[in-house]
């Protein structure tokens, strides 16, 4: 049902390449019991809970709940979700209607659609994206300490430049226009 | 790159506005406080980014209007029910600010009113709501402006349509008398014939 691959820096799901002095690799700052991600096709359907000790894509159909507190979770564009995700960082380029709470981050790209809420220290959107919801950046709120109750989530402020305002959000003129994205999802 | 005799496409028309009270109402939440914000239209990358500055949720609502919108076609409990649909759930905090940017130009008084009585049990009084209204113009783009904050108190705007429409011109009392429990705070005229407003829920 999983395709599992062996995962290098490489192959990570990049955060946003807005920002110039964003990382580049996450894997790098992230968990470091990463190594594998498994890939829900787009063929597959799930329902009920997911849990693991990996990354994951879901290119598929996932109706549930997603519990990977030490991982990534990336909603392919293919991704149709109606789940609540537990993540450690949490990329979305599809369909998402539920609950997303990212000790990390959140990034949502140009081509994702989401109803719902977010919690997370982190959020990112390309403008383009299309969100009907709540966006809890608040590193103290209620949502990211149920959650990540015990493992304290990233502080953000004073964490760097990284995540203040840029002049130009886009890093270009016109603003509604991002740049295209180098840091798409691994594909399966 | 663009293919071999393919016409490249014109760059979008954009001018950058100085917005004081918006950067006003943006420096109010500069504090510990948690905040909530409401964004009424359709969320962008910098309000995402000029708000994670903050302790705040920042609620959108993503409502489309100008042309191919529909919403002059509906009847007033359709739009009611439109808004009730489209509202984040509002949980036990109420908002600090609403941001409107300019979607109230692309409204009757009549529908800004079934907003904002929505939104007043929302409010914690002192809620600010932020609007932009074509003032000197007497007509607008059919789309709204793309409205995106580069800074606390500067907002680029690209026109997406060269389409134009006629311009309601709301004034401040206009909005005043459709937003009953919001008083005006203050108006501020901006380049390109836009006026800036701010109104404030008012207490009880």
């Amino acid at each position: 049902m999983f395709n599992k691959r062996e995962q290098t820096d490489e192959r990570s799901p990049a955060p946003e390449n807005r920002k110039s002095d964003s990382p580049r690799h996450p894997a790098k700052s992230g968990p470091a019991t990463a190594a594998r991600t498994a890939v829900i096709g787009p063929s597959i359907e799930i329902d009920g809970t997911l849990r693991g000790d990996e990354d994951l894509v879901i290119e598929g159909r996932v109706k549930g709940a997603v519990e990977l507190k030490k991982h990534s979770v990336t909603i392919g564009e293919q991704g149709d979700v109606a789940a609540d995700i537990h993540a450690h960082t949490i990329y979305v380029d599809g369909s998402m209607d539920g609950n997303l709470v990212a000790s990390e981050r959140v990034v949502i790209r140009q081509s994702a659609r989401i109803k719902g809420t977010i919690a997370s220290p982190r959020v990112s959107l390309e403008d383009g994206a299309r969100f009907n919801g709540s966006i809890d950046m608040d590193p103290d709120s209620e949502a990211l300490g149920k959650v990540f109750a015990g493992g304290k989530s990233t502080p953000r402020h004073g964490s760097g430049a990284a995540d203040k305002p840029a002049a130009k959000p886009n890093g270009q003129p016109g603003g509604g226009k991002p740049a295209p994205a180098d840091n798409a999802p691994p594909k399966p | 790159m663009t293919a071999a005799g393919a016409e490249p496409l014109p760059e979008p028309e954009q001018l950058e506005l100085r917005v004081p009270l918006f950067e006003t109402a943006i420096g109010a939440l500069d504090d510990e406080r948690r905040h909530v914000v409401l964004d009424l239209g359709v969320v962008r990358s910098g309000t995402v980014s000029l708000l994670s500055e903050f302790r705040c949720r920042l609620d959108v609502m993503a409502l489309r209007v100008g042309a191919g919108s529909g919403l002059d076609r509906l009847e007033a409990g359709e739009f009611s029910a439109l808004v009730r649909s489209a509202l984040p759930p509002a949980g036990d905090e109420g908002l600090d600010l609403v941001l409107c940017w300019n979607l109230f130009n692309y409204l009757s008084t009549d529908q800004i009113g079934a907003i904002l009585a929505e939104l007043a049990p929302r409010c914690r009084p002192g809620c600010r709501v932020h609007a932009l209204i074509e003032y000197s113009a007497r007509s607008m783009p059919a789309t709204p402006l793309c409205l995106t904050p580069v800074g606390r108190g500067m907002l680029e705007a690209v026109v997406v349509e060269d389409q134009q429409v006629p311009a309601p011109r709301y004034s401040a009392r206009d909005l005043e008398q459709c937003m009953p429990g919001f008083s005006h705070e203050r108006t501020m005229l901006l380049g390109g014939g836009m006026q800036e407003y701010l109104f404030r829920r008012q207490p009880g």
